[in-house]
């Protein structure tokens, strides 16, 4: 029957996600004439890993360029008969037409450039094998380059070899909203060679005043693959990988893989968190940002850097709800936008090997007022990311080179009234006349040589203060106390 | 003494402003801290609140001294 109308259900190929609309399935049939010829059999024959690659980056392709929920395709290889089918793409869109289209797209790119031949067997028994295959690759035009990029490679430090760097460079962009938008932007226009995009979210109206690479009529589509359409319009040159899922603890180290640097655009702690343990595991960079109403902060975390992570200022993941989000606050547009912006710039300094000063601060940005603070970090060694966690409060003594191994402790002078020389700054509590009540926080004690504060420490400990450590060599050996912290 | 306070995010918000300049007898930043939620009705418990003293994190118990400049800085999300 060539049109009916049903009441019973109608089987659908399985949608990937409630967003799908509409599924377009394109099923290449081996007929039994070639160009006049009539054939009985064909043979496919592929190179396999190529012909995956490169599939895989027409997928790739295609989402990004129509904005799909998903893509699949598959194609046969060996001997088949007439009415076999050779291959298929399946298309799942929001709407129809980006399916029809994308379905359309996926099989004259694969015809076009995947390695796969056929060899027709032709009633009159001869064969051929038949390839349009289009080379793969193509090199970037360099007239096209050097006039695109020509403001940046103006700068001294940029010139042509920074440029390659950032050619060279793939960075992994982990929310492409508020933040993201704009770094994505301009990560794109400056041509970081690689550029992932990992978003698990669609447009929704409410984002759209910020999320400024999305248009109205996006609403409902996914955003990773609507970045990467954006962006291979802005900059056809660089290669986009979308990530259409959400950064969790059994893929962050999986997505970390493929990139040398990541810019957190995400909107909650879990992920900011969950990103910050995977970049210091992985010992690759992290440019972090949030906002607030009118205000920023942003933080660069360097394997082994002196600024130490996001877990050295807050060691334990703040609650959802301990402050508010975007949806619960509010925020201007625009604020975002200047975060997501700065975060690009850090990120491109740091590619290109220029002095990244946010690694040792947090930056807070303030719009409302116009005000900047930079606020200095330094490694939190009790930190559980990046440093040994609880197994320093097992220790009774620590050694420190200078001031900023103290930065975590109270540190309480137990040398008694008359004792010289006097620290700068310090508290003193006269071992004649201590109080265990007025040790408070993790605290470590001096005395002239280490003796009297590690016998003191250890009387602390039996006595439940776990917290309490006494610093090898006192006043001694110590000469950075005679300098103020 | 007098000390120089700035606040952030939510903290400024439940304060209604950026900055002041307390004269306090508050011996440390965790203790000021108190004072402050106290008599602003700060939402946020101490333990998500970081301290920035004369522009470097510091620890909440370290000691204050006359003149010096106090941030409180809670973590914020929003992208």
């Amino acid at each position: 029957m060539p049109f009916e109308i049903t009441s019973q259900p109608i089987s659908v190929v399985a949608a990937p996600d409630s967003h799908t609309g509409a599924v377009v399935t394109f099923d290449g049939i081996v007929r039994d004439l070639n160009d006049g010829l009539p054939v009985q059999a064909l043979e496919y024959e592929a190179f396999e890993p190529l012909a995956v690659a490169e599939g895989e980056r027409i997928l790739t392709e295609a989402r990004g360029k129509f904005g799909l929920v998903d893509v699949t395709c598959v194609h046969r290889v060996g001997r088949l008969a007439i009415g076999d089918v050779a291959v298929r793409v399946i298309a799942f869109g929001v709407h129809r037409r980006e399916a029809f289209e994308a379905c359309e797209y996926v099989i004259d790119e694969v015809k076009a450039r995947v390695p796969i031949w056929k060899k027709e067997h032709y009633a009159s028994g001869d064969s051929g094998w038949i390839n349009a295959q289009k080379p793969i690759d193509e090199a970037p035009d360099p007239r096209f380059e050097a006039e695109y990029y020509a403001r940046q490679m103006r700068l001294p430090q940029v010139g042509e070899a920074g440029q390659q760097k950032l050619r060279e460079s793939r960075i992994l962009v982990v929310g492409a909203g508020g933040l993201g938008s704009p770094a994505l932007l301009y990560l794109a226009a400056a041509g970081v060679g690689t550029i992932g995009i990992a978003d698990d979210d669609s447009v929704d109206l409410s984002n759209l005043h910020r999320q400024i690479l999305y248009a109205a009529q996006d609403f409902g589509k996914p955003k990773a693959s609507l970045a990467a359409a954006r962006l291979q319009a802005l900059n056809p040159s660089v290669r986009y990988v979308t990530h259409q899922e959400r950064v969790s603890s059994s893929n962050s180290d999986r997505l970390l893989e493929e990139y040398d640097l990541v810019l957190d655009g995400s909107d909650n702690f879990q992920t900011k968190f969950l990103l910050n343990a995977a970049c210091v595991r992985a010992g690759k960079p992290l440019i972090a940002a949030s906002i607030y109403q009118f205000e920023g902060q942003l933080l660069t975390v360097l394997p082994e850097g002196e600024g130490g992570c996001l877990s050295c200022l807050w060691p334990e993941t703040p609650a959802a709800d301990c402050v508010g989000s975007c949806a619960d606050v509010g925020v201007l547009g625009a604020v975002p936008g200047v975060l997501g912006a700065m975060q690009a710039v850090e990120a491109l300094k740091m590619l290109l090997e220029l002095p990244v000063p946010s690694s040792s601060a947090l930056l807070t940005v303030d719009l409302m007022t116009g005000s900047m603070h930079r606020l200095r970090r330094t490694r939190n060694p009790l930190c559980p990311v990046c440093g040994s966690g609880e197994a320093i409060s097992e220790g009774l003594e620590i050694e420190a080179k200078g001031w900023s191994d103290l930065t975590w402790f109270r540190v309480v002078d137990i040398r008694e009234l008359h004792e010289t020389p006097e620290i700068t700054g310090v508290e003193r509590m006269p071992l004649s006349e201590f109080d265990p009540f007025g040790v408070v926080g993790r605290t470590v004690l001096v005395c002239a040589s280490g003796r009297r504060s590690l016998t003191l420490a250890r009387q602390l400990r039996a006595d439940g203060f776990a917290d309490v450590f006494s610093l090898v060599g006192g006043v001694r050996d110590n000469a950075f106390l005679r300098t103020p912290p | 003494m007098k000390i120089h306070v700035t606040y952030f995010a939510v903290l400024r918000e439940q304060r209604g402003l950026s900055e002041e300049v307390l004269d306090t007898l508050c011996k440390t930043p965790e203790a000021l801290y108190e004072h402050l939620r106290g008599v602003h009705n700060f939402s946020l418990d101490r333990k998500w609140v970081k301290v920035a003293v004369n522009d470097e994190f510091a620890p909440m118990d370290g000691i204050l001294f006359a003149g010096d400049r106090v941030v409180f800085i809670p973590p914020v999300a929003g992208g």
